[in-house]
């Protein structure tokens, strides 16, 4: 289940989803204390099956101390092979000014959809801390876990017996803020009329 | 508050469409609101140093070896320390993709750098139901959602 808050109507919206497989990984065991995973600095993610691997994704940028919790891996089968596993758009979860490309190849170097084609979106949204304030630790001390990673893994194509997989489409941005908020607006217009949200919320 | 509530109550899709209209937004969004999972997971967790390897994504193919005719040359061998990655594959779960079975997805924590001379890394391997709803959490973790 997710929600999508509009702050401009004080409005929570949640959605309950299926064909999502997530993984939680603690933001505190990992940046916190990278030493119980052997991971000090930066750390990146990619996502394997079979004999295919995904692009790696930076989840931790030591330098600038971003973090990027939300990571959303599509995996594209034909006939039950998978062909390959990109990356999802990952900024629908912030403001575009928290946008940024953190998708790289194994050579260390950043890439995009510009230099490489068909490696689908690259950018991710992160938190940041300075010396006066850590945006992962408030969530942390307010019981929030914003910046565990959190890895959505759907899958698009067909299975070994021609079976269509349809969990790619019920990935998050495929419902995007803003068709999301169009949509809610619509079926309330519809049932309440255009003067709902103002009569309503005042 | 009092007067929104009724409206929640009083519209059954809201079930399905769960809407809070309040003028304190952020105590709602951080309610918690339990989900079920029926999926669990076998899971394995081990570290390990990778020997230089060249990664291209989409590219990558099974590893044969192909069989070397014999030589009077006395043979150079070269030690490896590190195992060759071969893939997300495992014995006893079907290589192939098959809709409801279960299926075989790794995920690995390694640094930021040049990966073909070696990278420490963390592998995390699970099992899913292939294009199944599940959750996994990583043992140990300070929190485990159950809401999101």
């Amino acid at each position: 289940m997710i929600f999508f808050c509009f702050s401009s109507y004080n409005i929570c919206v949640s959605f309950t989803f299926f064909s999502f497989f997530m993984v939680y990984i603690a933001y505190n065991s990992l940046v916190s204390n990278p030493a119980a995973t052997k991971q000090p600095g930066n750390i990146t993610i990619f996502i394997s099956s079979q004999t295919t691997v995904s692009f790696l994704r930076l989840y931790h940028d030591a330098k600038h101390s971003f973090t990027y919790p939300y990571l959303t891996a599509i995996i594209d089968v034909t006939k039950g092979n998978i062909t390959r596993i990109t990356w999802d758009d990952a900024c629908i979860f912030c403001p575009t000014n928290r946008c940024e490309e953190n998708t790289f190849d194994f050579a260390g170097k950043m890439t995009s959809e510009n230099k490489t084609k068909g490696i689908g979106p690259t950018k991710g949204c992160y938190y940041t801390r300075n010396s006066t304030h850590d945006e992962c630790k408030e969530l942390f001390k307010n019981n929030r876990t914003d910046c565990d990673l959190s890895i959505y893994v759907a899958w698009t194509g067909t299975d070994s017996m021609d079976k269509p997989l349809f969990s790619s489409t019920k990935r998050y941005s495929a419902f995007s803020s803003k068709s999301v908020s169009e949509q809610f607006t619509d079926s309330f217009y519809k049932m309440f009329g255009s003067n709902f949200f103002t009569n309503f919320l005042g | 508050m009092q007067r929104n509530s009724r409206y929640y109550h009083s519209y059954p899709f809201l079930y399905l469409v769960w809407i809070c209209i309040t003028n304190t937004m952020t105590d709602l969004c951080t309610e918690n609101h339990s989900v079920g999972y029926n999926t669990f997971f076998r899971v394995g967790v081990f570290s390990q140093t990778i020997s230089p390897i060249t990664m291209h994504p989409s590219s990558m193919k099974p590893t044969s070896i192909q069989p070397t005719k014999r030589s009077s040359k006395k043979p150079t061998i070269r030690p490896t320390r590190h195992p060759k990655w071969g893939g997300c594959v495992a014995e006893g779960i079907p290589f192939s993709i098959q809709k409801n079975v279960e299926t075989l997805v790794c995920i690995t924590l390694g640094p930021l750098g040049n990966w073909n001379q070696g990278a420490n890394v963390t592998r995390y391997t699970f099992i899913p139901i292939a294009d199944d709803y599940s959750k996994f959490t990583i043992p140990g973790c300070t929190y485990t959602i159950s809401s999101l």
